[in-house]
């Protein structure tokens, strides 16, 4: 593996011991029905410039660095940057101011809350997104505490149906 | 008088596995052709189906022969709202959309790994993160509205991702 693969197995590692309270890297763990695997997805803006299956790689190799107690058996282990994830599905909560008007000093306010919480910049423009309803919520009840007043809002995406 | 083409095509209801399978290898050798003709964007439509049908063959074949059901057997719609609805079950973050195969790769593999016989844990990644590249950088069903200006070099990428799947078929 090289050098730069070697720092963010390191790294990763860090994060499935103990995963960020906040913001990035989103570690997403599931189970496969009673088979004793698991999914994990990791979604992290230092995977651009690495491909797909190096990701792979490297997920599995930090699984493999922790303690066999921590130590999950997977199945997909799956690297996808914060812009791809949104693309596909993988955060579809999202928090956003209802409405953008209002004084320069206001959407400033606004705009530094959304990146305290976590949000990124996108192709999409400034995006705060999560994977589960919870996250949404948590990150709403923040938000509201540092711009108060009727600001924000929770979407959902959902997929096309059949 | 020519029949209609809703009659010669059949109930969208027909589709099967071995029919899946027919329709991927034609999709591979349409765009093969329309990649020679310099039709680029054409082509990786064509790609991109031959890559779906080659995942969504899979999963039923796999399903169909674990349960004793015929190969021949319909793949109606009601049999894929079926297979998408298990998604939280089988572990996965979210639902696929009907065309997404990046969706359904992930969909195939975990179905198989709660049915006991999973892909290595290399293949199973591989068909998953050959999906996504298809995915989320070239294809989507509805490039068929759109006109986009597309380079060679992304239609060698994703012939080379079909070309896998297509080689990779019987291991899937």
């Amino acid at each position: 593996m090289s050098p730069p693969n070697e720092e963010l197995v390191v790294k990763l590692a860090g994060f499935l011991f103990q995963p960020p309270l906040k913001g990035q890297p989103f570690i997403i763990r599931k189970s496969i029905g009673t088979t004793g695997l698991q999914n994990l997805i990791v979604i992290w803006d230092r995977w651009h410039g690495v491909p797909l299956q190096e990701r792979t790689e490297i997920i599995l190799a930090a699984n493999d660095t922790l303690e066999t107690t921590m130590r999950a058996n997977l199945s997909l282990a799956l690297g996808r940057t914060m812009d791809e994830a949104i693309s596909l599905g993988y955060l579809p909560f999202r928090v956003e101011p209802i409405s953008r008007s209002g004084s320069s000093a206001d959407r400033d306010r606004i705009l530094n809350a959304l990146r305290e919480e976590g949000a990124v910049e996108t192709g999409r423009g400034l995006q705060l997104r999560f994977p589960t309803l919870e996250q949404a919520q948590d990150a709403f009840i923040q938000l509201e505490g540092k711009v108060s007043g009727p600001h924000w809002s929770i979407i959902q995406e959902v997929p096309q149906a059949e | 008088m020519a029949r209609s083409i809703v009659l010669r095509l059949g109930s969208p209801d027909d589709d099967s596995v071995p029919g899946f399978e027919r329709a991927a290898v034609r999709c591979f050798h349409d765009a093969g052709r329309l990649r020679i003709c310099d039709r680029r964007l054409a082509a990786i439509y064509f790609y991109g189906y031959s890559v779906e049908m080659w995942i969504k063959a899979a999963y039923f074949r796999t399903l169909f022969l674990l349960s004793g059901v015929p190969a021949k057997t319909r793949v109606d719609v009601n049999r894929r709202k079926v297979a998408v609805d298990e998604w939280n079950a089988l572990g996965l973050p979210r639902r696929p959309s009907p065309h997404d195969i990046a969706g359904w790769a992930e969909l195939l593999v975990a179905k198989r790994t709660s049915l006991g016989i999973a892909h290595t844990t290399l293949l199973s990644n591989e068909i998953a993160n050959r999906a996504t590249a298809v995915y989320r950088n070239y294809w989507r069903e509805y490039m068929r509205y759109r006109s986009v200006a597309v380079n060679l070099s992304e239609v060698s990428a994703v012939r080379a991702e079909a070309t896998w799947f297509r080689t990779h078929y019987p291991q899937l």
